[in-house]
């Protein structure tokens, strides 16, 4: 299972980070929610870079 | 034809004109607007149901209120009694209905003001263009092939377009800001926990306010004086400063322009930054995806699909962001806050645009930062989000300028509202500010 928020999202496929996801909140996520909710992980993780710099 | 807020409340009260009139004639201005799309329901029966208790009251020789006949509308995140409170999204549209008004609601209505209808929001207020799958976009009055801004769209374009006397939103992260430029009306969000978000639908508990939007500084402090409970005018002698760095990125040239001349005319202003703008900015973000995510984590695990997909991504990811992420956001929030107290305790009151230039083609739906073209969406509160982050009041005015509206922010120390707000009021009456019909 990939680790979210660690710095390595946009090495990880959006099937990888999905299933992340899903697996905090304890569900399989949706296959249409799979791109965008992969997408809203790497944007996230750009800002708690920005936070963190 | 009177459209303020202030006049047509004093023709009424004086016995000049009848609500049940201006109510009537707001409905049909409605009607012949649908392709704005800035009201989602009238409620034809309520409002004339309100307008007659006002003509009554006048015929009784008793006082309506400051707000006697007064049309207006609400997002639709304000529990209106006996509708559903959609927050924008086709999922609640057949939630049960509301038991009661919405607090602010309640305080209108006991100053004479007339309900007519409910605006178009961004789903959840999660977002900055009002678009969603339900309703569709808000049109900018000002050119229909152009955003309207959001999250708080509706109420903006309703009142640029004069459907309405008044309106009011929420601004969370600049929803308030954002369409109150975009569409060249004034608005206002007020100090985080000054206005009652009793029987609103909530977003991001950290920063949630209610605010209004007029086309006049003066109709922004009625209304807001209302609202308050609190009609008293503040001292405005300010020695205000123009915020630099971050606030003067990504401007488009007309902006930058504007903004100069307007700097100049009150000027000439120092220019101040703030250190961290954009760590600011990203924790405000952090925060917004940790508390919606949340609010909506258990929809979204038994129906994530009833969501407008442009939200449900968001706060599916959001949902997912861990504990030590919203601490360390909240914990610079403190740190930033009181960077801009130190300069708020000098100037008493900073301006920055409260958008990069005009709205956003809806056929081009981006704005350009660092060079690089993001969605307008998630980014046309690129200069409001760090300024909400701490919780200070601001006044979003448009700029006296030819053209599609161009707004900025007039920020003030918490608890400074109504002193903004007349200070507004002061640049408007230089001529410094102003709203133009579309």
């Amino acid at each position: 299972m990939a680790e979210l928020f660690t710095g390595q999202a946009r090495e990880t496929p959006d099937a990888d980070l999905a299933a992340a996801v899903g697996d905090v909140l304890g569900i399989v996520l949706p296959p249409p929610c799979v791109p965008g909710v992969a997408a809203n992980v790497r944007l996230l993780e750009d800002h708690l870079a920005v936070l963190d710099a | 034809m009177i459209s303020g807020a202030a006049a047509i409340a004093r023709e009424v009260r004086a016995g000049r004109l009848r609500a049940v009139a201006l109510a009537q004639q707001a409905l049909d201005r409605i009607a012949a607007a649908t392709d704005l799309l800035a009201i989602t329901r009238t409620l034809a029966d309520r409002a004339m149901r309100e307008a007659a208790e006002v003509d009554a009251k006048v015929a009784r020789g008793e006082d309506p209120g400051p707000l006697a006949g007064v049309p207006y509308a609400v997002k639709d995140l304000f529990d209106v009694a006996g509708l559903a409170t959609t927050a924008g999204a086709a999922r609640l549209e057949c939630a049960d209905p509301a038991g009661a008004d919405a607090e602010a609601i309640v305080r209108l209505h006991a100053a004479g003001a007339v309900l007519v209808g409910t605006c178009n929001m961004d789903e959840f207020a999660y977002g900055f263009v009002t678009d969603n799958a339900r309703w569709g976009i808000t049109r900018n009055p000002h050119d229909r092939a152009r955003f309207a801004g959001g999250s708080s769209g509706g109420s903006a374009a309703a009142v640029a377009a004069g459907l309405v006397a008044f309106a009011l939103g929420s601004d969370t992260n600049g929803s308030i800001r954002v369409p109150a430029s975009l569409c060249g009306v004034f608005g206002i969000r007020p100090t985080q926990g000054a206005l009652p978000t009793t029987g609103t639908f909530p977003f991001v508990h950290s920063f949630d306010t209610i605010g209004a939007f007029a086309r006049s500084a003066q109709d922004l402090a009625l209304v807001d004086g209302v609202l308050r409970g609190d009609a008293q005018s503040g001292p405005c002698d300010f020695a205000p400063a123009l915020l630099g760095g971050w606030f003067a990125q990504d401007l488009t040239a007309e902006m930058a322009a504007a903004l100069a001349e307007f700097a100049q005319a009150i000027g000439p202003l120092p220019t101040v930054e703030i250190e961290g703008v954009a760590q600011a900015r990203s924790a405000a973000f952090l925060i917004t995806a940790y508390e919606g995510g949340r609010l909506h984590a258990p929809a979204l695990r038994t129906d994530a699909l009833s969501y407008d997909p442009a939200t449900r991504d968001r706060l599916l990811a959001g949902a997912a962001l861990p504990d030590r992420v919203h601490d360390r956001a909240m914990a610079f929030r403190a740190v930033f806050a009181a960077r801009v107290q130190a300069l708020l305790d000098r100037h008493g009151v900073l301006i920055a645009p409260a958008v990069a230039g005009p709205a956003p083609l809806i056929a081009d739906p981006v704005v350009r930062v660092g060079g690089r073209d993001v969605p307008a969406r998630a980014n046309l509160g690129l200069y409001a989000q760090p300024v909400s982050f701490v919780g200070v009041p601001v006044v979003a005015a448009p700029l006296a300028v030819p053209g599609l509206p161009l707004g900025i922010q007039l920020i003030g120390a918490k608890g400074s509202d109504r002193a903004l707000i007349a200070y507004a009021a002061r640049l408007e009456a230089q001529g410094l500010l102003r709203v133009t019909p579309p």
